[in-house]
């Protein structure tokens, strides 16, 4: 998957701009604010419909304006795609490809692309919930049936909840907690494996990256279950039974706390360098080198199920690493794929070639 | 703002279910462009319809007369029951043609949030049912969402020690359309819900 060619029409900072890209590697240099990730961000949101960094859509559109456009000119399996995008302030995002209007589900037909960016930091530092949310991005990508899974599982818990809040004031509503608990088995167990799934694919890859990346041992990740005393194996009648056994056990507790105290959503991804927890004991340079494997992993992964390597998008990452990472880094995007990176400078940067862009205030030139 | 009348009108239409302030202001402007027998019909079937439909004693359908056209037709099987969330869903089950059965509408889905309980759906008047007019048989369509799977299982819980056979309608495939045209999710259920074929 390569893109050749991206618009943009009061996208953030830019009135309007046009730019061309090799199916190589392709740096943005510029100082800060000028739009560089802004770049990055209107190729992203092709392939996955929304910002990155906005909650909502309409935070892409420029200041002052009512829409935002973005149009891409891309190659995917061989064929032609032209994706172009549309931004109505409070509207959302619309997205068509080849004049034909997609849907989030519509996995196969849009642009893929797959981005790193500081904030990534948060998958090791951050709360359990990030790295949930990166293992359920990861399983709709190959599955697009999980994230109605995972809706229905959000659905039950909170249905579940409002049973054990109501049965403080009304015992009556105690008569429904079987089925809510019986909802959130089935719904959850779906969830669990989905999860466990993905992780399956995830794990050698994020491994063998980290190994390239930072020379050093391969880190471990285990799927922490809040409801199990040992990782759980990805069969959905199992992990059922265990989630209902649990949550009898746990229904006094439950009750008191008038809330659900263990399943799915209490559950976490652990990561560890050396047998330590790697979000609380590795360095900050071990720690973004395990997020950037993590992303990288995440593109192996989507390139088995597209079938082609989607696009890489890597948002200032070259001056957090130190040399040595930078130079295999730079090996890696020198040999895969289309890239786009962001840098502030192009000075000891280790990738040779490609395409040079220079931003100033929303204005885009090429260097050299 | 609008002269007070039509603003009336404007905010009573705009309380209607799928209306918004736009859709209402639009159904307003019509409605003081057609001519005055027009509007009289319309006013007035609202308020026949309100004067004169109740729910059936029964099953809970909206009917004109004391029982509605499904519980007084002597031809249909008292002893198997489809079970619907609301009234219009009986329309969607009868147009098949497949069930000659009666009905019963529960008036809605368990769902905490909403505060509707097990309490709040017609379910002790369908306990009933089941022993006066010797029920073996109750079909659960309710919707295929949490909440639906969530009252089909309590449904379940209800009957079946009573010595009721329970049964949910499936979910899966619109008829006679493409595979290539159905969404991922509903394909993909289909998939999970696939039965083995016989030769």
């Amino acid at each position: 998957m390569e893109v050749s060619r991206v618009e943009l029409t009061n996208f953030r900072n830019y009135e309007t701009a046009a730019v061309g890209m090799e199916p190589g590697f392709n740096l943005i240099v510029g100082s800060n604010g000028q739009g560089k990730t802004s770049l990055l961000e209107a190729v992203y949101c092709l392939s996955a419909l929304g910002s990155h960094r906005a909650p909502t859509a309409g935070s892409m559109i420029r200041h002052g304006e009512e829409r935002a456009f973005v149009r891409a000119k891309a190659t995917g399996a061989g064929s032609g795609l032209d994706v172009d995008a549309e931004i109505v302030r409070g509207g959302g995002i619309k997205v068509w490809v080849n004049k034909q209007r997609i849907g989030k589900g519509a996995r196969d037909r849009s642009l893929a692309a797959i981005l790193f960016s500081p904030e990534d930091l948060d998958l090791i530092k951050g709360g359990p919930e990030q790295r949930r949310r990166f293992l359920d991005h990861a399983a709709a990508r190959a599955r697009p049936v999980t994230t109605t899974d995972r809706q229905e599982f959000d659905k039950a818990l909170r249905q579940r909840n409002g049973v054990l809040k109501a049965a403080r004031t009304n015992p009556r509503a105690l008569k429904q907690l079987e089925v809510w608990t019986e909802q959130l088995a089935s719904t959850g167990a779906a969830v669990v494996t989905n999860r466990l799934r993905a992780l399956g694919q995830l794990l050698p890859e994020v491994k063998r990256r980290y190994v390239d990346l930072a020379s050093a041992e391969p880190p471990e990740l285990n799927y922490h279950a809040s409801w199990a005393d040992e990782q759980p194996e990805p069969d959905e009648r199992a992990v059922a039974e265990t989630l209902r056994q649990r949550m009898a056990e746990t229904q006094a507790r439950d009750l008191e706390a008038a809330s659900t105290l263990a399943g799915p959503h209490r559950d976490d991804l652990v990561i560890e360098l050396s047998g330590s927890a790697a979000r609380l004991f590795a360095s900050q340079g071990e720690q973004r080198s395990l997020a950037l494997s993590l992303r990288l992993a995440e593109r192996d992964v989507a390139a088995r199920v597209f079938g082609e390597e989607p696009i890489l998008l890597l948002d200032d990452v070259f001056s957090e690493l130190d040399q040595n990472r930078r130079d295999r880094l730079g090996e890696l995007v020198s040999t895969s794929g289309q890239t786009i990176a962001t840098a502030t400078s192009a000075e000891s940067l280790p990738v040779k070639g490609g395409r040079t862009l220079m931003v100033e205030g929303g204005r885009l030139s090429e260097v050299g | 703002m609008f002269a007070p009348p039509v603003q009336d009108l404007i905010d009573e239409l705009a309380k209607l279910p799928g209306i918004g302030r736009k859709t209402a202001q639009r159904l307003a402007f019509h409605l003081l462009k057609i001519d005055a027998a027009a509007a009289k019909k319309l006013a007035n079937s609202i308020v026949v319809m309100k004067d004169t439909v109740r729910f059936c004693p029964k099953c809970f359908n909206f009917s004109a007369d004391n029982l509605c056209e499904y519980c007084s037709d002597p031809r249909r099987d008292d002893t198997i029951v489809c079970v619907v969330e609301e009234a219009p869903d009986i329309v969607s089950v009868e147009k098949t043609g497949e069930f000659r059965g009666r009905y019963h509408v529960l008036g809605g889905a368990i769902s905490p949030i909403d505060g509707i309980g097990p309490d709040d759906l017609h379910l002790q008047e369908l306990l009933g049912r089941i022993s006066t007019d010797g029920v073996r048989e109750v079909i659960v369509a309710t919707n295929p969402n949490v909440e639906g799977e969530a009252t089909a299982m309590y449904l379940a819980r209800l009957l079946v020690p009573v010595g009721v056979k329970v049964t949910r309608i499936a979910s899966g495939l619109p008829v006679g359309g493409d595979l290539e045209y159905a969404d991922e999710v509903t394909l993909g259920r289909a998939l999970q819900g696939r039965r083995e074929l016989g030769v």
